[in-house]
Protein backbone atom coordinates (compact mmCIF):
# COMPACT_ATOMS: atom_id res chain seq x y z
CA UNK A 1 0.00 0.00 0.00
CA UNK A 2 2.72 2.43 0.31
CA UNK A 3 4.13 1.73 -2.65
CA UNK A 4 1.15 3.17 -4.12
CA UNK A 5 0.78 6.07 -1.34
CA UNK A 6 4.34 7.73 -0.96
CA UNK A 7 4.44 8.48 -4.74
CA UNK A 8 1.27 10.60 -4.42
CA UNK A 9 3.03 12.19 -1.15
CA UNK A 10 6.69 12.49 -2.89
CA UNK A 11 4.65 14.44 -5.33
CA UNK A 12 2.88 16.56 -2.84
CA UNK A 13 6.45 17.57 -1.86
CA UNK A 14 7.76 18.39 -5.05
CA UNK A 15 4.69 20.39 -6.09
CA UNK A 16 5.26 22.49 -2.45
CA UNK A 17 8.92 23.06 -2.73
CA UNK A 18 8.28 24.06 -6.97
CA UNK A 19 5.88 26.45 -6.08
CA UNK A 20 7.70 27.64 -3.26
CA UNK A 21 11.07 28.89 -5.53
CA UNK A 22 8.10 30.20 -8.08
CA UNK A 23 6.90 32.04 -5.24
CA UNK A 24 3.49 30.83 -6.40
CA UNK A 25 0.93 30.11 -3.22
CA UNK A 26 -1.93 27.94 -4.30
CA UNK A 27 -0.65 24.69 -3.81
CA UNK A 28 1.64 25.73 -0.35
CA UNK A 29 -2.46 27.16 0.88
CA UNK A 30 -4.06 23.67 -0.32
CA UNK A 31 -1.79 21.92 1.70
CA UNK A 32 -1.55 23.52 4.78
CA UNK A 33 -5.12 23.95 4.72
CA UNK A 34 -5.85 20.50 3.98
CA UNK A 35 -2.19 19.00 6.18
CA UNK A 36 -4.78 17.14 8.90
CA UNK A 37 -6.58 15.30 6.18
CA UNK A 38 -3.27 14.70 4.51
CA UNK A 39 -1.72 13.14 7.68
CA UNK A 40 -4.48 11.28 8.28
CA UNK A 41 -3.87 9.42 4.49
CA UNK A 42 -0.75 8.82 4.81
CA UNK A 43 0.14 7.58 8.08
CA UNK A 44 -3.51 5.87 8.76
CA UNK A 45 -4.40 5.59 12.68
CA UNK A 46 -5.60 2.31 11.96
CA UNK A 47 -4.91 -0.59 9.55
CA UNK A 48 -1.29 -2.66 9.01
CA UNK A 49 0.90 0.29 8.22
CA UNK A 50 0.16 2.24 11.14
CA UNK A 51 2.68 0.25 12.99
CA UNK A 52 5.23 0.53 10.14
CA UNK A 53 7.27 4.03 10.23
CA UNK A 54 5.76 6.60 7.47
CA UNK A 55 8.06 9.28 8.43
CA UNK A 56 7.17 12.10 5.97
CA UNK A 57 8.79 15.42 4.98
CA UNK A 58 7.02 18.25 3.63
CA UNK A 59 8.05 22.02 2.66
CA UNK A 60 5.08 24.04 2.98
CA UNK A 61 4.76 27.52 3.58
CA UNK A 62 6.36 28.97 6.66
CA UNK A 63 6.74 27.20 10.18
CA UNK A 64 4.30 30.19 11.61
CA UNK A 65 1.59 28.71 9.13
CA UNK A 66 2.17 25.59 10.22
CA UNK A 67 2.02 25.97 13.68
CA UNK A 68 -1.54 26.00 13.42
CA UNK A 69 -2.24 22.89 11.95
CA UNK A 70 -2.46 20.50 15.29
CA UNK A 71 -5.80 20.87 15.49
CA UNK A 72 -6.62 17.14 16.99
CA UNK A 73 -6.28 17.69 20.38
CA UNK A 74 -3.23 16.01 21.99
CA UNK A 75 -3.25 13.11 24.12
CA UNK A 76 -2.39 12.72 27.58
CA UNK A 77 -0.29 10.06 26.44
CA UNK A 78 3.08 10.74 27.66
CA UNK A 79 6.14 11.41 25.84
CA UNK A 80 7.72 8.25 25.48
CA UNK A 81 11.14 6.93 23.73
CA UNK A 82 10.53 6.38 20.31
CA UNK A 83 11.34 4.00 17.35
CA UNK A 84 11.67 5.20 14.24
CA UNK A 85 12.38 4.74 11.22
CA UNK A 86 13.99 7.87 9.41
CA UNK A 87 13.44 8.18 5.90
CA UNK A 88 14.08 11.54 4.54
CA UNK A 89 14.47 13.25 2.15
CA UNK A 90 16.58 15.54 3.69
CA UNK A 91 20.26 14.33 5.12
CA UNK A 92 20.34 17.64 7.69
CA UNK A 93 17.51 16.79 9.31
CA UNK A 94 18.59 12.94 9.57
CA UNK A 95 21.89 14.52 10.77
CA UNK A 96 19.79 16.60 13.07
CA UNK A 97 17.85 13.36 14.31
CA UNK A 98 20.74 11.23 14.70
CA UNK A 99 22.51 13.78 17.03
CA UNK A 100 20.31 14.02 19.37
CA UNK A 101 19.09 10.51 20.39
CA UNK A 102 16.30 9.03 20.04
CA UNK A 103 14.12 11.11 22.85
CA UNK A 104 11.52 13.40 22.41
CA UNK A 105 12.48 15.99 25.03
CA UNK A 106 15.99 16.04 22.73
CA UNK A 107 13.92 17.16 20.16
CA UNK A 108 12.22 20.07 21.75
CA UNK A 109 16.06 21.04 23.28
CA UNK A 110 16.51 21.76 20.06
CA UNK A 111 14.31 24.17 19.74
CA UNK A 112 11.62 22.42 17.21
CA UNK A 113 8.30 22.28 17.35
CA UNK A 114 6.41 19.73 17.96
CA UNK A 115 2.92 18.63 18.37
CA UNK A 116 1.76 14.63 19.04
CA UNK A 117 -0.68 13.55 17.39
CA UNK A 118 -2.36 9.88 18.38
CA UNK A 119 0.69 7.96 17.41
CA UNK A 120 2.30 10.62 15.57
CA UNK A 121 4.56 13.28 15.82
CA UNK A 122 4.91 15.90 14.06
CA UNK A 123 8.04 17.98 14.07
CA UNK A 124 8.11 21.63 12.88
CA UNK A 125 11.71 23.25 12.58
CA UNK A 126 13.58 25.73 11.33
CA UNK A 127 13.78 25.33 7.54
CA UNK A 128 9.97 24.99 6.70
CA UNK A 129 10.21 21.23 6.83
CA UNK A 130 8.03 19.16 8.79
CA UNK A 131 8.06 15.37 9.29
CA UNK A 132 6.15 12.97 10.90
CA UNK A 133 7.04 9.57 12.60
CA UNK A 134 5.24 6.90 14.07
CA UNK A 135 5.89 6.25 18.31
CA UNK A 136 5.54 3.10 19.58
CA UNK B 1 -14.99 24.38 -18.07
CA UNK B 2 -14.69 21.79 -20.46
CA UNK B 3 -10.82 22.56 -20.23
CA UNK B 4 -10.72 21.69 -16.95
CA UNK B 5 -12.55 18.82 -17.31
CA UNK B 6 -9.56 17.48 -19.75
CA UNK B 7 -6.86 18.74 -17.39
CA UNK B 8 -8.34 17.13 -14.57
CA UNK B 9 -8.66 13.91 -16.26
CA UNK B 10 -5.56 14.26 -17.98
CA UNK B 11 -3.77 14.39 -14.20
CA UNK B 12 -5.96 11.68 -13.23
CA UNK B 13 -4.65 9.45 -15.31
CA UNK B 14 -0.99 10.75 -14.65
CA UNK B 15 -1.49 10.00 -10.96
CA UNK B 16 -2.94 6.37 -11.36
CA UNK B 17 0.56 5.54 -13.50
CA UNK B 18 2.54 7.17 -10.85
CA UNK B 19 5.74 5.87 -9.66
CA UNK B 20 8.19 7.24 -7.26
CA UNK B 21 11.09 7.55 -10.03
CA UNK B 22 12.06 11.31 -10.65
CA UNK B 23 10.67 11.70 -13.93
CA UNK B 24 7.09 10.40 -13.02
CA UNK B 25 7.25 12.46 -10.34
CA UNK B 26 8.73 16.12 -12.56
CA UNK B 27 5.94 15.21 -15.17
CA UNK B 28 2.98 15.00 -12.43
CA UNK B 29 4.65 18.50 -10.83
CA UNK B 30 4.97 20.25 -14.09
CA UNK B 31 1.55 19.53 -14.77
CA UNK B 32 0.68 20.59 -11.73
CA UNK B 33 2.30 23.67 -11.28
CA UNK B 34 1.78 24.83 -15.19
CA UNK B 35 -1.83 24.54 -14.18
CA UNK B 36 -2.19 26.58 -11.04
CA UNK B 37 -5.48 28.23 -12.38
CA UNK B 38 -6.77 24.54 -12.00
CA UNK B 39 -4.98 24.10 -8.66
CA UNK B 40 -8.39 23.49 -6.74
CA UNK B 41 -9.72 20.87 -9.18
CA UNK B 42 -6.25 19.15 -9.69
CA UNK B 43 -5.69 19.19 -6.08
CA UNK B 44 -9.13 17.28 -5.12
CA UNK B 45 -7.99 15.08 -7.47
CA UNK B 46 -4.87 14.07 -6.06
CA UNK B 47 -6.84 14.04 -3.00
CA UNK B 48 -9.16 11.51 -4.27
CA UNK B 49 -6.50 9.55 -5.40
CA UNK B 50 -5.02 9.40 -1.72
CA UNK B 51 -8.23 8.40 -0.16
CA UNK B 52 -8.69 5.38 -2.77
CA UNK B 53 -4.84 4.31 -2.30
CA UNK B 54 -5.69 3.99 1.43
CA UNK B 55 -8.95 1.61 1.19
CA UNK B 56 -6.98 -0.29 -1.83
CA UNK B 57 -6.69 -3.64 0.54
CA UNK B 58 -3.73 -5.92 -0.61
CA UNK B 59 -5.65 -9.12 -2.26
CA UNK B 60 -4.89 -12.24 -0.07
CA UNK B 61 -2.19 -14.86 -0.32
CA UNK B 62 -3.02 -17.48 -2.25
CA UNK B 63 -2.22 -20.92 -0.24
CA UNK B 64 -0.40 -23.35 -2.73
CA UNK B 65 0.87 -25.99 -0.54
CA UNK B 66 -0.11 -29.63 -1.34
CA UNK B 67 -0.21 -30.45 2.28
CA UNK B 68 -3.55 -28.11 2.76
Amino acid sequence: MAKRRLPLFYLLDSVCQVSKAKSQKEYRELVAKHLNDIVGLIVPDEGDSRDKAYPVVAKVGTPTQLRGVGTRPLPSQRHRCLTYFVFIFNPFIFLILSSIGKKIVDITNHGTVMYQQTKRLILLDSLNIFLIVNIN
Amino acid sequence: MEDTEVIRKEFAQLLRELTSSKDSIQKATKMMVEHTDHSEELFGTLMKRLKKVLKYQMPAPRITSPFL
